[in-house]
């Protein structure tokens, strides 16, 4: 018994990235922001690990150093963080995600659309706050800057290795309250590297100043200029 | 629960390439998941089912093919298959200094199509 309208199944191999869409598109970006001499940094951490207070005082520093900078932040609602931001003199732009749990690169190419980018040396890009999600999108950055504070317990690197593994850099943050916290430094470190051997790990302060003006060295040196 | 949009994001390319060879049904899509790409298998099997509703693809098979991270081992100079993923480190000479080989695959790899 054969049925003429049945055909045998056959295989189509595809073998491509399944976020090839965003992939493609972070590469444009990332050719079209060095072409501008445009030096992107991508913040990414947990919620409360201190990204936007980072990211204020260093806007400032290199405001004050004469670098033009500019900043993006993601959030699922509000725009405090872009006002709280705007308060360094940089120009911020919100994106509200309405609970998208991370930024993806046509949601960042969206807010450049009337930036000249070949006016800017920094942009930041202040993800969502979110350890799991924005590892697999690739914005376009120069820098991925994977943030950890001293009061998140020292293995959060080795509950999530995807997004330490995939960052190029490790702020600790909060290091003024490492010793109330009683802040593990030997395990983090070995948990980091763990996860991403070899990776450089900053300690920083935002509010105390601690480690800033490393930070803030160790990007412009990255940009070049 | 980025899963939600991987599944979409998937299920958006099988449909385009069933379409470009004109196929009318999706028996099963076959895809590769490394162990650094932080996805989840049940919530992305949800969202895959969820996606293909009233598509071709609906009620379509997700097989799900797991790679574990291999190394290469900058002291030995081998190709290593970790046994697990952490730590991220040679299991014959214990070094470190290493390169990431494999792991971090988030592939469409092929469809089983009715033509």
């Amino acid at each position: 018994m054969t049925d003429s309208k049945y055909k045998a199944p056959r295989i189509l191999e595809v073998r491509q990235r399944i976020l090839k869409q965003n992939d493609e598109l972070a590469r444009q970006m990332r050719s079209d922001f060095a072409a501008a001499g445009l030096f992107v940094v991508n913040l990414v951490s947990s919620p409360g690990a201190g990204k936007t207070t980072l990211l204020e005082e260093t806007l400032r520093r290199l405001i004050a150093d004469g670098y033009r900078v500019a900043a993006i932040v993601g959030d699922l609602e509000t725009d405090n963080d872009a006002k709280k931001l705007s308060r360094s003199g940089a120009p911020v732009r919100q994106i509200m995600t309405h609970g998208c749990c991370h930024l993806e690169a046509d949601m960042v190419l969206h807010q450049l659309a009337d930036w000249a980018l070949d006016q800017l040396d920094f942009l930041f890009i202040e993800n969502v706050g979110n350890l799991v999600c924005p590892t697999s999108w690739d914005l376009g950055e120069s820098l991925r800057v994977a943030l950890l504070s001293v009061a998140e317990g020292e293995d959060k690197p080795l509950k999530y290795p995807g997004l330490f593994n995939t960052a190029d850099v490790v702020v600790l943050t909060k290091i003024d309250l490492a010793e109330a916290c009683e802040f593990d430094r030997e395990a983090t470190l070995s948990n980091i590297a763990a996860v991403r051997p070899g990776i450089r790990v900053i300690e920083t302060s935002s509010k105390k100043g601690d480690g800033m003006e490393g930070w803030v060295r160790d990007l412009i040196e990255r940009l070049g200029r | 629960m980025h899963e939600l949009a991987i599944a979409h994001a998937l299920v958006e390319q099988l449909l385009d390439q069933a379409e470009q060879a004109g196929a009318q049904v999706v028996y099963s899509v076959k895809i590769r998941i490394g162990a650094l790409a932080d996805v989840l298998e049940d919530p992305l099997r949800l969202g895959f089912e969820v996606a293909t509703q009233g598509t071709v693809a609906a009620g379509a098979r997700l097989d799900i093919v797991h790679i574990p991270v291999s190394i290469e081992c900058e002291a030995c100079g081998e190709m290593v298959e970790l046994p697990q993923t952490i730590p991220l480190a040679c299991p014959t000479c214990g070094t470190s200094n290493i390169a990431i080989r494999r792991g971090r695959e988030l592939d469409l790899e092929s469809l089983e199509v009715d033509q």
